[in-house]
């Protein structure tokens, strides 16, 4: 399967400019047979609504709630876990065994699933977050993009920022959520598609999803890990424009840098550990046009100080200048005009947009990161080879490095749901 | 790839700034060889920005075609 379909997808140079397009199909919504599996950890209010929504408004959608060992004593999170149970017989309760993080849920419900309904599985696999606010539609515009085309493996949907107006940084993060979806959308039929579809809300077709066996556990991203691999085995994925959704965002500023720490490190793993690289093709060019950027300044910097000078003509610094301010104003302005598809925008959001610098601030925050990603993943390259029986001094060095990064908020393990 | 706001890697603005930065240090400096080496990089910033535009604006239009009113790009 996965060789054929590696096959058929050639490389083609003008999928930069012309995005490819896959013969269409038609789908019956109606009779389609979907589940939707919701990992939760503590689930509250926005849990039970979203499984009541999911009851009222797709009747052919079974779910599936798994508790990640939640905390017994957690009294109030039980309750409403009991609650969603009793929505309907069309939601089933599940519980691991031991607390097995969010790709450890999902394959516990996959596992149940295919054990359940081996006779009769379903076309469609929806992955949720506990904490997604969809409305009527979401749902069924998801599942019909994703049973379009034969090739298509997974569908995602627009993600759009519930707490948007709480601070400024959310509202910053509700902004860049839109550029997400636009790079997204940008991304469809460029090298099988977008990098990540996202944990969020996806639509896997359960042919796909068995390819590929089941989540990395362990993995920090595990939605951008099981999206290469599902383009590695010759899948397609794309963004659904008219599947709607909304998530928490973190409030401040430490829970962010917690959060892209996290997704900055994995993406950084994820096309370490990749094996067929055109399936991370839009991170590949990103990195390298970053680092490329990054030793070229360093050069610039150190001829500047050392260097005797030459005969440039001040031509060629002047096109670096233009193209530079070209690149702002045709950026600007198409940020301005994704401002027109942002239903959720008020007057303090157009203020952040058009005043620039706070985005600025924003994305150079996230270059930092990104630079702290690099130097993590380079620090464990270098200290794999520490063992219990290295010098004490490269022992101490390595935990040393180590309580630095994780201060830092470096790790490598997902612990967001252990606490 | 390029994203348009923030995201894993590149910034308009960031770039922008960085091209300034860079086209007056040059200025200063004078170094051929890395004043070339920088108008080509900058010039396939420019590039892939457009083309990841193009591919949106033809993606935009194909999709408009297929959903139906009040669905965003």
């Amino acid at each position: 399967m996965s060789r054929t379909r590696r096959e058929r997808t050639k490389i083609e140079l003008k999928q930069f400019v012309l995005p490819r397009t896959y013969p269409k199909e038609d789908f019956d919504y109606d009779t389609a047979k979907i589940s939707a599996l919701i990992p939760t950890y503590k689930p509250g209010p926005l849990t039970l609504r979203l499984v009541e929504d999911l009851v009222r408004w797709d009747p052919n959608v079974d779910i599936y709630l798994i508790d990640d060992s939640t905390p017994t004593t957690c009294t109030e999170s039980h309750a409403y876990y009991l609650r969603s149970g009793t929505v309907s017989s069309r939601v089933t309760l599940l519980r691991t065994p031991k607390n097995a993080l969010k790709a450890g849920a999902l394959n516990y419900g996959l596992k149940h699933i295919f054990a359940v309904q081996k006779n009769k599985l379903p076309e469609v696999i929806l992955t949720l977050d506990d904490d997604v606010v969809i409305t009527r539609d979401t749902i069924k515009n998801l599942v019909i993009e994703l049973m379009s085309s034969a090739e298509l493996g997974a569908v995602c949907s627009q993600c759009r920022v519930l707490n948007k107006n709480k601070n400024t940084l959310t509202r910053l993060q509700g902004l860049e959520y839109l550029g997400f979806n636009a790079t997204r959308l940008a991304d469809e039929g460029f090298f099988r598609g977008p990098l990540v579809m996202h944990g969020m809300l996806t639509a896997f077709r359960t042919e796909a999803l068995r390819t590929v066996r089941s989540f990395a556990e362990g993995h920090l991203i595990e939605d951008y890990e099981i999206t290469a691999r599902l383009k590695s085995s010759g899948w397609v994925v794309k963004t659904a424009v008219s599947s709607e959704a909304w998530t928490v965002v973190p409030d401040s500023f430490g829970k962010l840098w917690k959060q892209r720490t996290r997704w900055s490190y994995g993406g950084v793993v994820v096309i370490n550990n990749v094996r067929y690289l055109p399936s991370v093709m839009q991170d590949l060019i990103g990195h390298g046009m970053f680092w490329m950027t990054i030793i070229l300044l360093d050069v610039l910097i150190m001829s500047s100080i050392f260097g005797r000078g030459g005969s440039l003509s001040p031509e060629i610094p002047y096109a670096i200048i233009a193209l530079s301010v070209f690149q702002l104003i045709v950026w600007y302005v198409f940020q301005l005009w994704l401002m027109r598809l942002y239903k959720d925008k008020d007057a303090y959001d157009w203020l952040l947009r058009l005043a620039l610098v706070p985005e600025f601030l924003y994305t150079n925050v996230l270059t930092v990161i990104l630079i702290g990603s690099y130097l993590f993943l380079f620090f464990n390259a270098v200290t794999r080879s520490v063992t219990r029986r290295s010098h004490a001094f490269a022992r101490s060095a390595v935990a040393f490095g180590q309580a630095l990064f994780r201060a830092c908020g470096y790790t490598k393990s997902w612990g967001t749901r252990t606490t | 790839m390029l994203n348009f706001n923030g995201g894993t890697t590149i910034s308009g603005t960031s770039i922008a700034t960085l091209g300034l930065f860079v086209g007056s240090m040059l200025l200063r400096s004078g170094d051929v060889v890395i004043a070339i080496c920088f108008l080509v990089l900058t010039t396939a910033y420019v590039l892939l920005m457009l083309a990841t535009l193009c591919r949106y604006v033809v993606n935009y239009r194909r999709n408009m075609r297929l959903t139906p009113p009040n669905s965003t790009g």
